[in-house]
C-alpha cells in the first residue's frame, strides 16, 4: 500500500511543479467559488450510505494591487550622458486595469553640486509585454502621448508594461571631482475597470512608486564646437571653425586608435566634410591649420581622409597626414585633428583651476583646454553643385541611443539651428581612463553661410532688366501692357480724380494740373524674388526721383503695401518672410501732393530699391514712373494782325478797328503739344502726337457751332511758323462752303500750305501736321497764321 | 433493486423532512462559509460569507456540520469536501474529530501527510507536499445516533 502511495505520489511530485505555478496566479476577479462537501458511513452492519451537504458559493473581488519595480539597477554615468532607467509596472491584482504614469515621474539629483546642468527627461517609452511599444518625447505632449498608449493597452492581471525613462543625466557633479547621485522615479497608478470589478460600479486605484539611483561620475568631458561666419556671399570666404574644450574634472586621457594610420592622443576629432568640399581644388582655399591654448598639450596634427564610407570616424577611417601644400591634395572626405591630453579642471592650468562640469557656454567662453581647427573654403560664384551657405561639415544627427553622450548647446544655438558634429572618437569613447567610462564629446553649434540674392521688378517680371524703352504702338513695359524681362520699369498714366486747366498764353503754353480733394494713392505693384540660400525678408526704400515737380509745390510722397489697394501703406516696410525661390508682390503706394497746382507736366518717379535682411547688403532696384499717358494739346486763335486795302475809295484804310470790305485779317493759331517729358535714369517719354489737325471752319462758335460770319478765305501765308514742330510742311485742305471741316472730310482742293490759290468758294481749312514729336525734354509748339479777306 | 430504490427514496424523504425514522443512521450535512479576519487581539472574527464576495487574499472558513438523524449510531463517518477552485488550502487549518487526510489527487488517495518523490540529480528523495497542493480532504470519525459534530478547514482564495 505504501508503495502505492509513493507511486502515485511521485507522479504527484512531477505535477507539483504546475500546480504551483497556478497556485501563484490570481483568482481572476468574478470567478464564482464553488463548494458542497459529502460525507460517506456505514452503520456497522457493512452497509454504507452517502450524504451531501449544502452548495455555498462565493464571487471572488478584485483585488486592487499594483506595483511598479525598477528592473535597472543604478549605474555609473558620464556627464551629459544619456541614462535608461528601466521599470515595470505589473498588474499584481485579478483584475484588468488600466495604468497611469502620474506627473511626479521624472528626474531626481542630489543637491549640493557645482551648479552644472540638471538631469531632465528625454523621453518615456512603453513597451507591453507583447511587445508593443511608443517613445513620448518629453515636452508638451508627453503626458497625452502616455496616457493615449496606457489607456489603449489595459493590463490584464499578472501582466506588466515595461517603462524606459531615458534622461540626459547632465553634469551637477562636484568641483571636487566627486560623483553625484542622480536618476529616475516613476509614479504610477493602476485603475481597475469597472466592468470587471466584480460587480461593483466603483473602480478602484492603487498607487506605487519607484526610483532608480544612478552616479554621475566626474570625468572629462569635451565641448567640440563648430562655428562660421553669420553670412557669406558668393566669391567670399568661408572659415569653419573646430574648437574642442575640456570643461571637465579629469585631463583626457591618450587613446589609441590601431590600424587607422593617427598616433595615439589625448583627442581625435573628426570631421566629415560634405560632397561639395572634397574637391581641394574647388573649394579649398588653404590648407587647415589647427592650434591649442590653455593647457592643450602635446603634438597637434591634422589628418584626411579618402574614405567613401558614408560615416567618417577616426576610430574607422584611415588616415594620412596631411600634406605641406594644397598642390599634392586631392579630393578628401573627411579630417581629424588630433592633439596631447587635454587638461580637466582637476589639474592646474595657467595657475588656476579650470573650468568645471558646468552649463557649457562654449569653447573660448572659459579658459578650457581647448583644440581648434580651422578650414578655409570659399563661395564661388556661379558655383552649382553645393552652395556652401547651405553646407554643414559634419553630421546633424543628434544622438538618441541611451549610453551614448548627448550635444550640449554651446553658443547661439538658439540663434543658429544647424548643428553639426565633430567628436573625439575611439575605442575609449570618452577619452578617460577613468573607471568607469566618463564623458565623450558634444555635437555644437555651426553657422550658416548666407548667399543672399534677390531681384525686384514689375509686377511679376522680378528679373526684368534693363532701361525703359518705348517703341511706338508697343505697350511694353507699360502698366497697363505685359511687362518683360526687357524692361526693369514701371510706367502708371493715371491720376485719378485730377483735372486739367488750360493757363497758358502764346507763345508759352502751359497747364495746371489739380488733384482732386483727397490725395490719390497710386499703386504701382513691384514683384521681389528671393534668389538667395535662406529665407529672408527685404526692407523696401525709395530714392532719386527720376522728375521732380517744378512748380515749387509739395513733394509727393512713397509708402508700401502688401494691397494692391495701398491699405496700410507705410514708409517703413519690411516684407514677409520669403522663401528660397520664391516671389512676393509690394505695391510702391505713390500720393500726389493734394490741390498744388503744377506749371509743367513732368512725370514723377523714382528707384524702388529692395534690400536683403538676411545679408544686409544685397540689394535690387527696379524703377516707377507716374505721369499722364498722352497729354493733349492746347490750341488758341488770335487775330496777329489785319492788312489790305478797302475796295471802296474812300473807305478807311484797314485796321482792326476799321475793316471793310478787301481787308485782310491775318489769324494765328498757335498750339502746344502738351507731354510728359522723359529724363533722369531710365526714364523716357511717349514718341507724341501723331495725325495732328488744326481746323478752321471760319465760324464764330465752337466744336462747329455759330455761323461764318467772316465771309470767304482770301489768302494763307505760304507757310506756317513752327518750333518744336515737324521738320516738313504740313499739307492743307480747302473747303468749300457746305463741306463739313472734319479729319474724315474731303476738301475741293489739296495741297501744301501756301502752294495752292486758294479757292474763291473756300469756307475752311484743315492743316495736317501728321506726327509731331515731343521735342526733347519740352513740349513741341509752334503757330499758323493765314488770311481771311473780307467780303 | 426495485426495493433498493425504494429505500433511497425513503431515506431522501427522512432528510428533508427530519421526521421519519428509521432503525440505521441518517447523517446530514451542512456547509457554510465564513470570512476569517483578525480582531484587534489577534483572535479570528467569523463572518458569514456565503452567497457574498470575498478578495483574492481573502481567507475562508469552511463548515461542515455532520448531524446523525438517525437512531442507530454511524461509523465510518467521513465528511469529504474537495478545496474549491480559486482557493488553496492553508496548513493545519483542518478542525474537527477524528482522522484527518488529505488527497493530491481529488480523491483517488488519501494520507494524513501526503508526500512528494522529488527527482533529483542526487536520486530520489520523499518531502511533505505542500498543504496549498492539496486537492482534497476528508475526516473519518463516528457518530451516535443524534449526534452532531462539526467539522472545518480554512482556505486562501488565490
Amino acid at each position: 500500500m505504501m508503495k502505492r502511495l509513493l507511486g502515485t505520489l511521485a507522479l504527484a511530485g512531477l505535477l507539483s511543479g504546475s500546480i504551483a505555478t497556478i497556485a501563484g496566479a490570481a483568482t481572476p476577479a468574478g470567478t464564482v467559488i464553488s463548494n458542497a462537501a459529502t460525507a460517506s458511513y456505514g452503520d456497522g452492519t457493512g452497509a454504507t450510505y452517502t450524504a451531501q451537504s449544502n452548495t455555498v458559493t462565493i464571487t471572488v473581488q478584485n483585488v486592487t494591487t499594483a506595483t511598479v519595480a525598477a528592473v535597472s539597477p543604478g549605474t555609473n554615468v558620464a556627464p551629459y550622458q544619456l541614462v535608461d532607467d528601466q521599470y515595470t509596472m505589473t498588474n499584481s491584482g485579478n483584475g484588468v486595469g488600466t495604468w497611469t504614469i502620474n506627473a511626479g515621474a521624472g528626474t531626481t539629483q542630489t543637491t549640493g553640486g557645482n551648479g552644472g546642468s540638471a538631469p531632465s527627461i528625454s523621453s518615456i517609452t512603453l513597451t507591453t509585454s507583447g511587445g508593443t511599444s511608443t517613445n513620448c518625447a518629453s515636452g508638451a505632449g508627453q503626458a497625452a502621448c502616455l496616457s493615449t498608449f496606457l489607456t489603449a493597452h489595459t493590463t490584464a492581471a499578472a501582466d506588466y508594461i515595461t517603462v524606459d525613462i531615458i534622461y540626459n543625466d547632465g553634469s551637477y557633479v562636484q568641483p571636487t571631482g566627486a560623483s553625484q547621485t542622480v536618476g529616475t522615479q516613476l509614479n504610477a497608478t493602476m485603475q481597475y475597470l469597472a466592468a470587471n470589478n466584480g460587480g461593483n460600479t466603483t473602480s478602484s486605484v492603487t498607487p506605487a512608486t519607484a526610483a532608480v539611483n544612478d552616479t554621475l561620475q566626474a570625468d572629462a568631458l569635451v565641448d567640440v564646437q563648430k562655428t562660421s561666419p553669420a553670412l557669406a556671399n558668393a566669391g567670399q570666404n568661408i572659415v569653419y571653425t573646430i574648437t574642442a574644450a575640456n570643461r571637465g574634472y579629469f585631463n583626457t586621457q591618450p587613446i589609441a586608435l590601431p590600424g587607422t594610420g593617427l598616433p595615439a592622443a589625448g583627442i581625435a576629432i573628426s570631421d566629415p566634410l560634405p560632397s561639395g568640399l572634397t574637391s581641394v581644388t574647388n573649394r579649398w582655399v588653404s590648407l587647415p591649420t589647427i592650434g591649442l591654448a590653455n593647457g592643450a598639450s602635446g603634438t597637434a596634427a591634422l589628418y584626411y581622409t579618402t574614405s567613401s564610407a558614408a560615416n567618417i570616424a577616426a576610430g574607422t577611417a584611415t588616415w594620412t597626414a596631411m600634406p605641406a601644400s594644397l598642390a599634392t591634395l586631392n579630393t578628401i572626405t573627411g579630417i581629424t585633428a588630433v592633439a596631447g591630453v587635454i587638461s580637466g579642471a582637476g589639474s592646474t592650468m595657467n595657475g588656476t583651476a579650470q573650468a568645471t562640469h558646468g552649463a557649457s557656454t562654449g569653447p573660448g567662453a572659459v579658459t578650457t583646454a581647448q583644440v581648434t581647427i580651422a578650414l578655409t573654403f570659399t563661395q564661388k560664384s556661379g558655383e552649382t553643385d553645393v552652395n556652401l551657405a547651405d553646407a554643414t561639415i559634419g553630421s546633424n544627427a543628434m544622438p538618441t541611443t541611451p549610453g551614448t553622450v548627448v550635444a550640449q548647446a554651446i553658443g547661439p544655438a538658439s540663434a543658429q539651428p544647424q548643428t553639426a558634429s565633430a567628436a573625439n572618437v575611439g575605442a575609449d569613447i570618452d577619452n578617460t581612463s577613468s573607471t568607469p567610462a566618463g564623458s565623450g564629446y558634444s555635437n555644437q553649434v555651426t553657422n550658416v553661410a548666407v548667399a543672399a540674392a534677390l531681384n525686384i521688378g514689375p509686377g511679376g517680371q522680378p528679373a526684368a532688366s534693363g532701361a525703359f524703352s518705348y517703341a511706338a504702338g508697343s505697350a511694353a513695359g507699360w502698366e497697363s501692357g505685359a511687362p518683360n524681362t526687357s524692361n526693369d520699369y514701371t510706367t502708371l498714366g493715371i491720376l485719378s480724380g485730377s483735372t486739367i486747366v488750360d493757363t497758358g498764353t502764346p507763345p508759352t503754353f502751359t497747364a495746371t494740373i489739380t488733384t482732386g480733394g483727397a490725395p490719390a494713392v497710386i499703386p504701382v505693384r513691384q514683384t521681389i524674388k528671393n534668389n538667395g540660400n535662406v529665407a529672408d525678408t527685404f526692407v523696401m526704400s525709395v530714392t532719386g526721383f527720376a522728375d521732380t515737380p517744378t512748380s515749387g509745390g509739395s513733394s509727393w510722397s512713397v509708402a508700401f503695401s502688401t494691397a494692391s489697394n495701398c491699405a496700410g501703406a507705410t514708409s517703413s516696410f519690411t516684407t514677409a518672410s520669403v522663401a528660397v525661390g520664391a516671389s512676393t508682390d509690394v505695391y510702391a503706394c505713390w500720393t500726389p501732393p493734394a490741390g498744388t497746382a503744377l506749371t509743367a507736366m513732368t512725370a514723377y518717379g523714382g528707384t524702388i530699391t529692395a534690400t536683403s535682411v538676411a545679408s544686409g547688403n544685397v540689394v535690387n532696384n527696379t524703377t516707377n514712373d507716374v505721369f499722364f499717358p498722352g497729354g493733349f494739346l492746347q490750341v488758341q486763335k488770335t487775330i496777329a494782325s489785319v492788312t489790305g486795302t478797302p475796295s471802296a475809295t474812300g473807305a478807311p484804310a484797314c485796321s482792326l478797328t476799321t475793316l471793310t470790305s478787301g481787308c485782310v485779317i491775318n489769324y494765328q493759331i498757335a498750339y502746344a503739344l502738351v507731354l510728359p517729358k522723359g529724363s533722369g535714369t531710365n526714364n523716357a517719354s511717349p514718341a507724341g502726337a501723331t495725325n495732328f489737325q488744326l481746323f478752321e471752319d471760319g465760324k464764330n462758335g465752337t466744336n462747329g457751332g455759330g455761323t461764318n460770319n467772316w465771309g470767304v478765305i482770301g489768302a494763307l501765308n505760304a507757310a506756317p511758323s513752327l518750333t518744336n514742330g515737324p521738320a516738313a510742311n504740313p499739307t492743307v485742305t480747302y473747303f468749300t462752303a457746305g463741306a463739313v471741316v472734319t479729319a474724315a472730310g474731303t476738301g475741293s482742293a489739296q495741297g501744301p500750305l501756301g502752294s495752292t490759290a486758294v479757292p474763291a468758294s473756300t469756307t475752311g481749312v484743315r492743316i495736317d501736321f501728321g506726327t509731331v514729336p515731343i521735342g526733347g525734354t519740352s513740349s513741341s509748339s509752334g503757330t499758323i497764321t493765314f488770311g481771311v479777306k473780307v467780303n | 433493486m426495485r426495493r433498493f430504490l425504494a429505500f433511497i427514496t425513503l431515506c431522501a424523504a427522512f432528510a428533508a423532512t427530519g421526521t421519519a425514522a428509521f432503525a440505521r443512521p441518517v447523517v446530514t450535512l451542512k456547509l457554510v462559509a465564513e470570512l476569517v479576519q483578525k480582531d484587534a487581539a489577534g483572535k479570528d472574527v467569523l463572518t458569514p460569507s456565503a452567497g457574498t464576495t470575498v478578495h483574492a487574499g481573502d481567507r475562508l472558513r469552511y463548515e461542515i456540520v455532520a448531524t446523525n438523524a438517525g437512531d442507530r449510531p454511524a461509523t465510518a463517518v467521513r465528511p469529504t469536501d474537495a478545496i474549491p477552485a480559486g482557493t488553496e488550502f492553508v496548513a493545519g487549518s483542518a478542525r474537527g474529530d477524528g482522522k484527518v487526510e488529505y488527497s493530491l489527487d481529488r480523491g483517488a488517495t488519501w494520507s494524513t501527510e501526503p508526500m512528494l518523490v522529488v527527482h533529483g540529480k542526487d536520486g530520489d528523495r520523499t518531502v511533505a507536499a505542500d498543504p496549498a497542493t492539496f486537492a482534497a480532504i476528508r475526516w473519518t470519525t463516528a457518530l451516535k445516533a443524534g449526534a452532531a459534530s462539526t467539522f472545518a478547514f480554512d482556505v486562501r482564495v488565490k
